[in-house]
């Protein structure tokens, strides 16, 4: 494990790709400690994760919850990629290469849970929602909201929020790229036909995952 | 020093053959045009690979452990080398029909 670990470190691609040194049932226990501890520090820090790609601020369910809807993400995953990659693989795929690696995928997830911690985001979007729909109570001359004024933000909360933003869309990037390299490695498909393969079974599992967390809620 | 058996022309770029073999013991040299076998002209790394994969029993856990590499990226490292020796198998194929 240890050897592992520092090839990763070493290896330039092993930050995108890590998948040439660690897959299968390695990968999912690492996965799923992975997955567990998001969850733990995203039921902290506000942060969720309602489908393959989404990674939402500003709410208090139970960890039971957080960690349910990481595990369906991962899971909409598992079942899209498993059987495209028993249709188009050249040589068999295995159940638990996909699963672990997948799972392994989903680490930068860590980072955004963290980014939650600031507490930053969800107030600057309130205000920035409040004074939006003040503008247009305003010149409708109607009053629709219902909600308290989030008070004033100051430049080092939209410094914060900004921030913690970049974070999110950086952290989801780089879950994709590893998405896919899992993808790549664990069925040996290349170039175009793993591309566009990948595409069509990421924007399937997102729905899938958005539609499950909808009916679930 | 261990010399490699050039495998492409540097001229051409096409696949060398064997003009003269020579006996080091009686000194007698026989000519002709014979292709390498499939696995002399696969290329050094897969020769490796194959050495190794024959040395564990073909167990491709064993290669992954020796190699430090997941177990999916040994398989697909076998799968390519099939398949250049399936390509490889094709081109003796078609020269031998054509020669």
């Amino acid at each position: 494990m240890k050897t592992t670990i520092t090839n990763i470190i070493r290896d330039k691609k092993g930050w995108y790709n890590p998948f040439v040194y660690v897959a299968g049932t390695h990968a999912l226990w690492a996965g799923l400690l992975i997955i567990i501890l998001t969850s733990l520090i995203g039921h902290a820090s506000g942060v969720y994760f309602p489908g393959v790609l989404d990674g939402k601020i500003g709410w208090e369910g139970g960890f039971p919850m957080h960690l349910g809807l990481s595990l369906i993400a991962w899971l909409c995953m598992v079942v899209v990629f498993y059987p495209m990659a028993l249709m188009l693989s050249p040589t068999k795929a295995r159940l638990a290469d996909i699963a672990g690696t997948q799972a392994l995928a989903r680490a930068p997830m860590l980072l955004s849970a963290l980014a939650g911690f600031p507490r930053v985001l969800d107030k600057v979007i309130a205000s920035i929602m409040y004074r939006f729909v003040d503008q247009i109570e305003a010149y409708a001359e109607v009053e629709v909201k219902d909600w308290a004024d989030p008070g004033p933000i100051s430049s080092w909360e939209i410094f914060l929020a900004v921030l913690i933003t970049l974070i999110f869309i950086l952290a989801t990037v780089w879950m994709v790229a590893l998405m896919f390299h899992a993808y790549r490695v664990s069925s040996n498909l290349k170039r175009t036909r793993a591309g566009v393969s990948f595409t069509i079974g990421l924007l399937i599992a997102q729905g899938l995952s958005t539609f499950i967390v909808f009916r679930w809620f | 020093m261990n010399k490699k058996i050039p495998q492409m022309c540097p001229s051409c770029s096409h696949r060398l053959c064997v003009k003269s073999l020579h006996c080091a013991s009686c000194g007698t040299t026989v000519d002709g045009t014979f292709s390498l076998p499939v696995p002399a002209s696969l290329q050094e790394a897969d020769q490796s690979f194959i050495l190794a994969f024959v040395k564990s029993s073909g167990s491709l856990k064993e290669m992954s452990k020796y190699l430090n590499l997941s177990y999916p990226t040994v398989r697909n490292m076998l799968d390519d080398i099939i398949n250049r020796i399936k390509n490889l198998e094709h081109e003796n194929n078609n020269y031998q029909h054509h020669s």
